[in-house]
């Protein structure tokens, strides 16, 4: 007996034939959602820590140190007056951030703090809601910069990712407290370079750390035969290519659109190049002589070209690997919609008597750093001369996510992306860029020991306050005529003047929340 | 169970004589960390604040703490180990002097290692051996000292007992200090 066709089967039947015509719509449907997802390029950011411009062949460096860099320039954007805001990690990593200067976000030390209200003004959370974060960090103080300015990213790689071992104990403990962790235990209770918070426990962890570094160093002395580089101030090991395979298949499993920050720690110190590079720049070749400079330590010749040569042939391993990260970006085809940002914190001294980067000096070996973008679909290279500065990436990645930049930041959008620049305050002679050193001026006060460079077009003008006999000392520098700063200029001349001027002005600006009445 | 329990406790000394002992840990432990944190603060000052600068005196007190019971558990290990005449017998003063040898093996030892050459490893495994060697060592010798030296016993339990005070200024600490590292750590 057949059933029957009840009333209620009537109305159910017209409500399902009613969605008929959409069904055909969904996958459409569903395919513009993932599309109005990807909307976005994919950002990376690249950082090599110490990396100065002034070392590289693809800046004119005579020794072949970025084979790699070049091959990645024939396709991209670079610049080539790109400097840091400061001459160390903490301070200008957190300008990269903000978009702020050191005097601004007063980051001035290693452990230092950025001004509390940067914390929502920083490229990590404005573009939360349209980015996938994720971050790699090798270098400890860049990571507790990190931390402070955005706790939350979707993925957080820390120090001892695609190492060898060892762990910081912020990493390994205090992840939800990093800062505090890293400051009271990797920096005081088991500080490996002062005298130590722990009078008893830290022997034992003293110990442990050296047992660990030996067994590593020996395990791979023939790769490494200088050591195995390490990060600087923990007991970290890593080995270049496996730190550049982990970001590799690092940055293939972000979901897109992503925004993901790599900062390796190489060519930052210990200087330790694998044995194929070691010795490749025993050519002989020694730098023009160049006159130590009052500030400086005062290192020998002989031993800052021994220096130099380490220095050269650990960026030169390093490139060597990240020709891999390279030939990956293109051939899985993330360059297609990815923008490629290659840069560095900070640079590195190897003259005028000075090693290293812990220094007052403002010199372009320390400041004057690389930058490279390839943007999504780049076949052709362009070369950008303007003076840049890190302060001007986070409005450029702001641009790119199609915002505006956070009324704190202190940049412009980068020139030569197509991204709208405004011409006017970029043309050379209409902005000054700063870099600044103040260690050992205090975060709450006015400046009153400082290093502060001002570049306008090709001219430098620095100034040292405070430092020997607290004393008062200007340089200028005509850096396209003497691009190795050896004749120091500063004198009675009209545009010295006005660069003077301007810098005090500036600095009278940003000392003003600070002035107690 | 309960007899494994009970020999345990039998050959450990009295709650009564652990207390003047952890006293005097707790003592050296704070006063080098104290010295140490005020030598760093000025300088913490210039770009951290008050408040975030307690926070890391609450970790250093957590942690000093948790340094200092270590300690005492050591010497407990050894007190079990050892024959009763040996140590648990006279525990005060045989910890007391034990507290004080701990802390100068590993005084000497901090600077000594910056001394041992980096590939060196056996060197490095037999510090430990070595540690254990002469704590063995001083426990023999300083027991047959103080069967004898009377005076020096009496001296040392002194001192012990007068380090109580101590603990009940820095433990306290060391507790809030936990409990501040703890809720930073879990919210």
């Amino acid at each position: 007996m057949p059933s029957k066709f009840t009333r209620r089967d009537f109305l159910k039947a017209a409500a399902t034939l009613s969605l008929a015509p959409l069904v055909g719509k969904l996958p459409v449907a569903l395919q513009q959602s993932q599309s109005q997802e990807q909307k976005l390029p994919n950002i990376i950011v690249v950082i090599f820590d110490a990396m100065s411009a002034r070392h590289l062949s693809l800046y004119g460096y005579p020794r072949k140190t970025s084979p790699n860099l070049e091959r990645l320039a024939q396709r991209s954007t670079v610049y080539h007056a790109h400097h840091s805001a400061g001459n160390f990690t903490a301070p200008s990593t957190v300008s990269l951030f903000t978009g702020t200067y050191p005097w601004t976000h007063r980051v001035f030390s290693l452990g230092g703090m950025p001004r509390k209200d940067l914390v929502a003004k920083n490229w990590w959370p404005l573009l939360a809601n349209d980015y996938h974060l994720s971050a790699f960090v090798q270098n400890m103080y860049a990571d507790m910069m990190l931390y402070q300015l955005h706790e939350r990213l979707d993925s957080h790689l820390g120090p001892r990712s695609f190492g060898l071992g060892g762990k910081p104990f912020y990493d390994q403990f205090f992840t939800k407290d990093a800062y505090f962790g890293a400051k009271s235990f990797d920096q005081f209770v088991f500080d490996p370079k002062e005298k130590p918070g722990s009078l008893f426990l830290s022997v034992p962890n003293d110990l442990l750390r050296r047992a660990w570094e030996a067994s590593v160093t020996n395990r791979l002395i023939k790769t490494y035969p200088d050591g195995v580089p390490s990060l600087d101030g923990t007991n970290v090991f890593f080995t270049i290519d496996q730190v550049v395979e982990g970001a590799k298949g690092y940055v293939s499993s972000r979901p897109a659109p992503f925004l993901t920050y790599l900062h390796f720690m190489p060519p930052h110190t210990p200087y330790r190049p694998s044995r194929e590079f070691r010795g490749m720049f025993d050519d002989g070749w020694t730098p023009p002589n160049s006159k130590k400079h009052i500030l400086a330590d005062g290192i020998s010749r002989e031993r800052l070209n021994q220096r130099r040569q380490e220095y050269d042939e650990f960026i030169a391993n390093m490139d060597a690997e990240f020709g891999r990260f390279i030939d990956h970006f293109y051939e899985t085809g993330l360059s297609e919609n990815t923008y490629l940002i290659v840069t560095a914190d900070h640079g590195e001294m190897c003259e005028k008597g000075e090693q290293g980067h812990v220094t007052p000096l403002l010199f372009e070996p320390v400041i004057h750093i690389p930058l490279i973008i390839a943007a999504p679909g780049q076949r052709q290279r362009q070369d950008i001369h303007t003076p840049t500065s890190n302060v001007d990436v986070l409005p450029t990645l702001m641009k790119i996510a199609g915002q505006s930049a956070p009324d704190t930041c202190e940049g412009t959008v980068l020139p030569g992306l197509g991204l709208g620049e405004r011409l006017r305050g970029l043309r050379s002679g209409e902005r000054s860029l700063f870099a600044v050193e103040a260690k050992r001026n205090s975060a709450h006060s006015p400046l009153q020991k400082f290093s502060v460079a001002m570049i306008r077009e090709n001219y430098k003008l620095v100034r040292y306050k405070g430092y020997r006999n607290n004393a008062d000392l200007y340089e200028f520098y005509d850096l396209e005529n003497d691009p190795e700063e050896k004749i120091n200029q500063y004198g009675p001349h009209p545009i010295i003047q006005e660069l003077q001027a301007e810098m005090e002005a500036k600095l009278k600006e940003v000392d003003q929340p600070y002035l107690r009445d | 169970m309960t007899i494994l329990y009970q020999k345990i406790a039998s050959r450990l000394p009295t709650k009564g004589q652990i207390a003047p002992v952890f006293s005097l840990i707790i003592f050296i432990a704070f006063s080098w960390m104290l010295y140490h944190i005020f030598r760093q603060t000025t300088s913490w000052l210039y770009y951290m604040g008050m408040l975030d600068v307690m926070v890391v005196y609450a970790y250093a007190f957590s942690f000093t703490l948790v340094e200092s019971a270590s300690i005492l558990l050591l010497l407990l290990v050894f007190c079990l180990v050892s024959p009763a005449r040996f140590f648990k017998d006279k525990f005060v003063a045989q910890g007391t002097l034990q507290v004080l040898v701990v802390s100068g093996i590993t005084y000497g030892l901090r600077n000594s290692i910056e001394l041992i050459p980096k590939q060196d490893i056996q060197t490095m495994a037999a510090i430990p051996g070595l540690f254990l060697v002469v704590m063995i060592i001083s426990i023999l010798l300083f027991s047959l000292i103080l069967d004898r030296l009377q005076f020096l016993s009496r001296l040392l339990n002194a001192i012990a007992d007068r380090m109580i005070i101590f603990a009940y200024i820095y433990v306290p600490l060391g507790l809030v200090g936990a409990i501040v590292v703890i809720l930073r750590n879990l919210f």
